[in-house]
């Protein structure tokens, strides 16, 4: 395990009653990253961020936040926290709410009051100060809840579903949110269901299925060994395909007229494979090639592929530790 | 820090469930229903005296309140009860036939007199009623006061005339002594103080003697004094004893009695201390729901703490309601009556201890099951068991003292060699051991409250603690009288192990 790692998970499994929600996970995460938790509903997502946060109490495994103990209270003094389905008391205003949970922080009056006009302004909320938690929508709770989560200075943040509810331009201002915390040196540990928005600013990303990890990686490792060629032809390449056919390369072909062009093949070769003969023998195939694009599976693709193949696999055969393609040091 | 931050929180969310409204509505009612009250002393101060003169020959109770009688046990009635065991010790038989002690009783009637005899509603009632006999003639001839103003605050000039004989029937040397010894004296507490006793040379009648008598007030005189009590700022008359005999509920400390303990304490505070419950049952399992509680479980404070702050929250809310409720009542019929007994503050730690312990309930309650309406419910349920079987206990005690009352005055009418005749007491039976060991175990707030009304009663009927004779009631008291020290102490164990059992499964237990 990397030492530098603000966060450390060892074999973290949490059983309710006969229900294993978590089954044996072991994961780190480096200072001053994005890392994101990907997972069908269900999955164990939220019961791994409680026990980090020691909301929960792991059945066996063991987990180290920011060097000390999971849920200890040293710990949680440096730890922000957004749940998904908050219910922040509704009597507060916007600036009570920030004032309460940071005196609870341990943060002196006056600068409480400096940070609760600057989070107030900061999530968009500066001119609702008097506007109690029951009337805001749905956004501005998520806004109002990820002020919360920042308001105290923590190292490490974990946001269960920040964009839950949140309108696109919402949205794009709680990715800025996140990234600029990350600028400052702050770990973010991502829960959502938004894979493209998981893609575009996360460093690492977890999944996890039915309580088990099965893959992790950064964005770029997940999505590498999915890279692919699109090639489009006027009519039908037949001598190409043959030549495709003969060295066994796995091609899918796509004949429509309302593509342009209308006959498309997509050929998967390989990360270290080399296009150049076969962009040679498609130019030289009298279809007439118009179209050569590279492909890479989204994190979607990868995501889905990956729930998929655990999915059969715990058909065929359940495995020991059902975690396909897991980088070295994240392995369990 | 942590604490502040908490008790704010508790403060926003106790004006926003209108904890404060709801209390202080019901404390604005209270005190503007207060405000409107006046009590007006009468100029009855012949018939004040009157009565009093007439006490001396054991003509009248009826100017006795029936609460003055019923005073803790005095180092006097230990000393009573005293020589009834060492009288006991020398007559084995008697001691055990409770025979000792109501010959005590009647040696003390008849040092004090027929008219000092105890005398009070219940059991003592029925019991001194065996005592009190009129055994002479007393009468108040003339009553003038000082200056000219008939009230309780004035010094009085009495002229008194009083058989011959008076004295002798309560084993007095003369009538002088008998009148400076008993004069002004209500059970055993003295109402105004004889200043000088002079015999009139004169007399029409050779069978009487007429005295003159100085008297200055004590502080029992204004609480006896019959004032006219009115509300609505006069307009609803309640008590005027001008055109008729006094009462019991004349006397001023009576009329207080009836707004402070029957009124205020009885129903009032009960009423506050059981919407504050309410109120705040909801608080806890708020905090605890699902959403609501995880940003506090992040936080750099440990889960006991959490709890435990809530709930001083929440006892702090209603403690300021109490303070500012019951010392606003206070405050208005001190002012109104002038009469400033400090007895009825007590009820407001009363209050808030009770308060205390029922919260406790809920909030374990809160913890256990997270449900609002589990714990206000379960609260209830142990408030209204608890009355229950205070009411049940009460019942034991008295019935107890009935029965001993009742004892001792057969014992004193059984001829010699008639058959003794033994009832078996309420507590003795299965019935009352079991309410007695319910009543042992179990947390006991209502005692607590028992006690400060027997204090309140001391000082608005009496307004001193000073007696000049023995505690006759001691003499019917069993082994169970309640302690008020004795069950604070129980029933603040209970509320800290509600509150410790609470942390624990708070702390341990996924939310």
């Amino acid at each position: 395990m990397s030492s530098s790692a603000v966060l450390k998970v060892d074999g973290i499994g949490k059983s309710f009653n006969r229900f294993k929600a978590l089954n044996g996970v072991s994961l780190e995460v480096e200072p001053g990253t994005v890392f994101s938790l990907l997972g069908q509903n269900g999955a164990g997502k939220t019961t791994l961020i409680k026990i980090l946060l020691g909301i929960l109490k792991a059945s066996s495994g063991s987990a180290e936040v920011l060097g000390h103990a999971a849920g200890s209270v040293t710990s949680r003094a440096r730890i922000g926290y957004l749940p998904e389905d908050h219910r922040f008391p509704e009597y507060h205003t916007g600036p009570s709410l920030l004032d309460f949970y940071g005196g609870l922080a341990g943060i002196g009056r006056q600068e409480r009051k400096k940070k609760v006009g600057f989070w107030m302004d900061r999530v968009g909320l500066a001119g609702r100060e008097k506007v109690r938690i029951r009337g805001y929508s749905k956004g501005m709770k998520q806004r109002i809840g990820l002020a919360q989560a920042f308001f105290h200075d923590p190292d490490l943040v974990f946001l269960d579903e920040p964009t839950d509810g949140v309108d696109p331009v919402g949205r794009r201002e709680i990715r800025d949110l996140m990234l600029e915390m990350k600028q400052q040196g702050k770990t973010i540990f991502l829960n959502s269901h938004l894979l493209g928005e998981v893609e575009r600013i996360s460093d690492r990303v977890a999944i996890l299925n039915k309580g088990s990890l099965i893959r992790m990686g950064s964005v770029a490792e997940l999505t590498d060994s999915g890279i692919g060629w699109k090639l489009g032809f006027l009519s039908e390449p037949l001598p190409f395909l043959e030549a495709l056919k003969a060295a066994s390369v796995q091609a899918t072909v796509k004949v429509d007229k309302h593509l342009q062009p209308p006959f498309q093949v997509d050929i998967s070769l390989g990360k270290d494979a080399d296009i150049a003969p076969w962009i040679q023998a498609a130019a030289a195939d009298p279809a007439g090639l118009r179209l050569l694009q590279q492909t890479r599976d989204s994190l979607e693709d990868v995501y889905l592929k990956s729930v998929e193949a655990s999915a059969d696999k715990g058909k065929a055969k359940r495995p020991k530790l059902p975690v396909p393609n897991l980088p070295a040091n994240g392995a369990n | 820090m942590q604490f502040l931050a908490m008790m704010r929180d508790g403060f926003r969310e106790a004006m926003d469930a209108r904890v404060f409204w709801v209390i202080g509505f019901v404390g604005m009612v209270l005190v503007a229903l207060g405000a409107t009250l006046s009590f007006q002393p009468l100029p009855l101060g012949k018939k004040v005296f009157a009565t009093h003169v007439a006490n001396l020959a054991g003509n009248s109770n009826s100017f006795r309140p029936p609460q003055m009688a019923e005073p803790a046990a005095g180092k006097d009635a230990e000393v009573a009860q005293e020589k009834g065991k060492e009288k006991g010790k020398e007559k084995e038989g008697e001691k055990e036939s409770g025979k000792g002690a109501a010959k005590e009783v009647v040696r003390e009637n008849n040092r004090r007199g027929p008219g000092r005899a105890m005398t009070a509603s219940g059991p003592m009632g029925a019991f001194m009623s065996l005592f009190s006999k009129k055994e002479g003639e007393a009468e108040l001839l003339e009553s003038t006061p000082d200056q000219g103003v008939d009230g309780p605050e004035s010094k009085w000039s009495l002229k008194v005339k009083v058989s011959s004989d008076l004295a002798k029937t309560r084993s007095k040397p003369d009538n002088t002594t008998l009148i400076r010894d008993l004069f002004g004296k209500v059970g055993e507490f003295s109402v105004f103080q004889v200043d000088s006793v002079t015999k009139q040379e004169k007399s029409d009648d050779p069978n009487s003697e007429v005295y003159l008598i100085e008297v200055s007030p004590l502080p029992g005189l204004l609480r006896t004094w019959p004032h006219k009590f009115s509300i609505f700022f006069g307009s609803v008359t309640i008590f005027d004893a001008t055109n008729r005999p006094l009462m019991p509920f004349d006397g001023l400390g009576q009329q207080l009695l009836l707004i402070e303990s029957y009124l205020v304490a009885g129903i009032g505070t009960w009423v506050c201390l059981l919407l504050s419950v309410a109120l705040t049952a909801f608080f806890i399992p708020g905090m605890l729901r699902k959403g609501t509680i995880e940003p506090l479980l992040v936080r750099p404070i440990s889960r006991w703490r959490l709890l435990l702050y809530k709930y001083l929250g929440c006892l702090l809310f209603v403690a300021t309601g109490a303070v500012g409720i019951l010392g606003s009542v206070w405050l208005v019929l001190s002012a109104h009556s002038g009469l400033w007994g400090y007895a009825f503050l007590g009820l407001i730690p009363v209050l808030i201890f009770y308060y205390a312990f029922l919260h406790s309930i809920s909030t374990l309650g809160a913890v256990i099951t997270r449900s609002a309406v589990f714990s206000l419910v379960i609260a209830c349920i142990c408030w209204l068991s608890l009355s229950i079987l205070q009411g049940l206990y009460t019942m034991v005690i008295t019935a107890d003292q009935v029965n001993k009352a009742v004892e001792i005055a057969k014992t004193l009418e059984r001829k010699a060699g008639e058959p003794e005749e033994k009832a078996i007491p309420l507590s003795q039976t299965y019935f009352g051991q079991t309410v007695l060991f319910l009543h042992q175990w179990l947390p006991r707030p209502g005692d607590i409250d028992s006690s400060v009304r027997e204090l309140l009663e001391v000082d608005l009927l009496v307004g001193s603690k000073e007696k000049n004779g023995p505690d006759l009631m001691a003499l019917i008291e069993g082994p169970h009288k309640p302690d008020w020290r004795e069950s604070s102490a129980i029933t603040a164990a209970y509320t800290a192990l509600f509150l410790v059992l609470s942390c624990i499964i708070f702390t341990n237990r996924d939310p």
